[in-house]
């Protein structure tokens, strides 16, 4: 947010001077916002302090569950799980409390996890599409039902760190762009949504996380870091550019879906902005393309998780991009510093813009 | 009524989920978006995004530089190099001022090539000198400078830079000849990052624009309580081997946590630091229940004991979670009446 942004009646007062809103309609916005909340969401903080304490109790209660052998084989532990997720949802509808709520997300992790395991061994297979297969349909299942964000985020994510784990498997690397096709229309769809409803809250931030962490481990693989494919056999691989170009036309997509809506950057500076992201998608690996997208995003919509996270993934894909450049040291530091050389140019070129648009 | 909401800055959130309740048309929504996201505010968004991104590619480029060719230099020309760095760095920041960012982030590259300097200079030279007095030289070389930056970050930097030199004195020198305590040494560590709290909380209270954001009080909650709850744990874990300085240090923790939680709570409400500290005290108390269990119920029922402990882990979470939605309740009601009056 800008600093010397106005205040809320400024904004108002400014749009009814303007003819856009009435009386009444300022009227009903100050009645809502001075009303009593309706619908309360907890901080990020207590998110994250009561998804890690469930996890944890999942686990202990899992390893109480293992080690006393009240689950016997892999259908005691299917039925135990989906036990265990009927319970937790419907202790979660039945109160609100914070103890039950807890109890409930612990509950539905070991479930979910135990569900996992049961089909593994049903169907005696090692092959990973069997979890893939049953967590998306515990994931179906349970995600409308069971209203806790904790669970909405973590479930999908899990999804396809899973899917992403099967095509490494099966070596079908040439799926991931299909995986990263569908990740970022999801994600575009739910980011981009102007009404989102609080049922697809949690999932449009799991499309925003899985995303780049696909990327991440197709950039991996790609550049075998640390013995990457090693770990599974070696042997593949594929070009990167289909997922660039997916990436630039998505991008290119989100400034004219932000400028068009918003009448900014019609012009040059628009073109420069495009120029910049074709140029980028070409030359460095499309992971910097979706941080970008999620730095712009996170700025559009006053989203500091999604600036935060937008960050976090841009240094992880400078730094492996720089790593995996198949040049030597000396070469390499050139073109880290002409890159950001290039960066301030274009910098200076959008001060020019900007002396512009104040003279006019 | 209350009129504080209506006075908050507004931003895209607020004119979201107007929207979203159907309260603004969407042609208004596009409207209130423009005010707040005008053209010239985009441009200044991506304008400090570019110097920030480049300013570090520039940054790393000019270290990789020197990491491939550093064998082949002389020592003249490495010192000339990494002192005409400091030197562009800090007359750029001269001219460019200290009160634009471009002028902050140069002074944090010239503080960052002093250590760079410091290194070059005890390979060079091999001075035989202890890690830690890199670290506390190059603080001390670059206060001045951080004294006069008006940057968070460059402060941050600075602590974390006395914070690592003090480390590695007592692991090279304190530690090995037994003249400071273990638990002396967090304590000091702790007074040391409480000291850095308190010079903030008095600037903040000055009106320092500069140290307003909330995440740096974060941090330094968290030095002082991460340096504190190390001996504490050492208490709880293996009382037998404790001295005074580290029973000291535990009553130090439990002082800090009770202040930190009061401070925040009544005197300077702020979530962030109390969260902080609630999470602080979970696993503390989860580390002392686990560890009287473990020793109560070894080798009669251990799969009783995992049970237990789960829900204890639950208990006590839920526990936290339902001090800070209430404490957080509190504090938002305690805003208004504030507000009203």
């Amino acid at each position: 947010m800008n600093k010397t942004s106005p205040s809320v009646r400024e904004l108002l007062e400014n749009l009814q001077a303007r003819g856009l809103i009435t009386q009444g309609g300022v009227k009903r916005i100050t009645e809502r916002l001075e009303g009593p909340v309706t619908e309360s969401k907890d901080p990020l903080y207590i998110r994250i302090l009561s998804g890690f304490g469930a996890w944890v109790a999942a686990i202990f209660l899992i390893l109480f569950l293992g080690i006393s052998h009240i689950i016997q084989g892999g259908m005691g532990a299917l039925i135990c799980g989906i036990f265990f997720l009927a319970f937790g949802m419907g202790i979660a509808r039945a109160s609100k409390g914070t103890f039950v709520n807890q109890l409930s997300l612990a509950l539905v992790f070991s479930g979910n996890l135990l569900a996992l395991f049961g089909a593994g061994e049903v169907v005696r297979t090692r092959n990973i599409s069997v979890f893939v297969i049953a967590h998306a349909m515990v994931c179906v299942i349970v995600y409308p039902f069971f209203s806790n964000s904790i669970y909405r985020f973590l479930a999908p994510t899990a999804l396809a760190g899973l899917l992403t784990a099967w095509i490494i498997d099966q070596r079908g690397f040439v799926l991931m762009h299909f995986l990263i096709a569908a990740e970022t229309l999801l994600a575009g769809a739910l980011l981009l949504l102007k009404i989102r409803r609080t049922l697809f809250e949690p999932l449009a931030y799991s499309a925003a996380v899985m995303l780049p962490t696909t990327l991440l481990v197709m950039n991996l693989s790609h550049a075998n870091l640390w013995g990457f494919i090693d770990l599974f056999g070696g042997g593949f691989k594929q070009p990167l550019w289909p997922s660039s170009l997916l990436l630039i036309i998505g991008l290119i997509y989100l400034y004219v879906h932000l400028a068009s809506g918003r009448k900014l950057f019609r012009n040059s500076l628009l073109i420069l902005t495009i120029l910049c992201t074709i140029l980028l998608g070409t030359f460095t690996t499309p992971g910097v393309l979706v941080a970008i997208g999620l730095l712009i995003v996170g700025y559009a919509f006053d989203d500091r998780i999604l600036t935060g996270l937008s960050y976090v993934f841009l240094l992880c894909f400078l730094v492996i991009f720089y790593y995996t450049l198949n040049i030597d040291l000396a070469h390499k530091s050139w073109v880290i510093g002409a890159s950001g050389v290039m960066f301030l140019i274009v910098r200076w070129v959008a001060g020019h813009f900007k002396h512009e648009m104040v003279n006019k | 009524m209350t009129d504080h909401q209506l006075d908050k800055r507004a931003n895209i959130k607020i004119i979201r989920k107007l929207y979203q309740d159907g309260l603004l048309s969407e042609v208004v929504f596009s409207a209130a978006s423009n005010v707040l996201r005008p053209a010239s505010a985009w441009l200044d968004w991506a304008r400090r995004m570019l110097l920030l991104f480049g300013s570090a590619l520039v940054l790393a480029g000019v270290i990789f530089f020197f990491a491939y060719n550093w064998a082949e230099m002389g020592r003249f020309l490495k010192f000339v190099l990494i002192e005409l760095g400091i030197l562009a760095c800090f007359s750029a920041a001269y001219f460019r001022g200290l009160i634009r960012l471009s002028g902050k982030i140069l002074l944090l590259s010239a503080s960052v090539l002093v250590g760079v300097l410091l290194a070059v200079y005890g390979q060079t030279y091999q001075t035989g000198a202890d890690a830690f007095e890199l670290f506390l030289g190059w603080a001390v070389l670059i206060l001045g400078w951080v004294l006069i930056s008006e940057f968070a970050a460059l402060w941050i930097v600075w602590l974390i830079l006395v914070n690592t030199g003090a480390i590695l004195y007592w692991k090279q020198v304190g530690h090995p000849s037994h003249s400071i305590p273990y638990g002396l040494f967090c304590l000091a560590i702790a007074c040391f990052n409480s000291i850095a709290l308190a010079l903030y909380e008095v600037g903040t209270y000055y009106g320092l624009k500069w140290l307003s954001e909330r995440w740096f009080r974060g941090i330094l909650v968290a030095g002082i309580l991460v340096a504190l709850s190390i001996p504490t744990l050492h208490v709880i874990w293996g009382p037998e081997t404790i001295g005074r300085a580290t029973v000291l240090a535990a009553c130090g923790w439990g002082a800090a946590a009770i202040c930190g939680y009061a401070c925040y709570r009544f005197k300077l409400p702020d979530m962030i630091p109390i969260a902080i500290v609630v999470s602080n005290i979970c696993l503390v108390l989860l580390v002392f229940i686990g560890k009287g269990l473990y020793h109560r119920i070894r080798g009669s029922s251990e799969a009783g004991l995992f049970l237990l402990v789960s829900v204890i882990i639950l208990a006590v979470v839920s526990a936290a979670v339902f001090l800070l939605r209430s404490t957080s309740a509190k504090m938002a009601k305690g805003k208004k009446r504030v507000i009203d009056e």
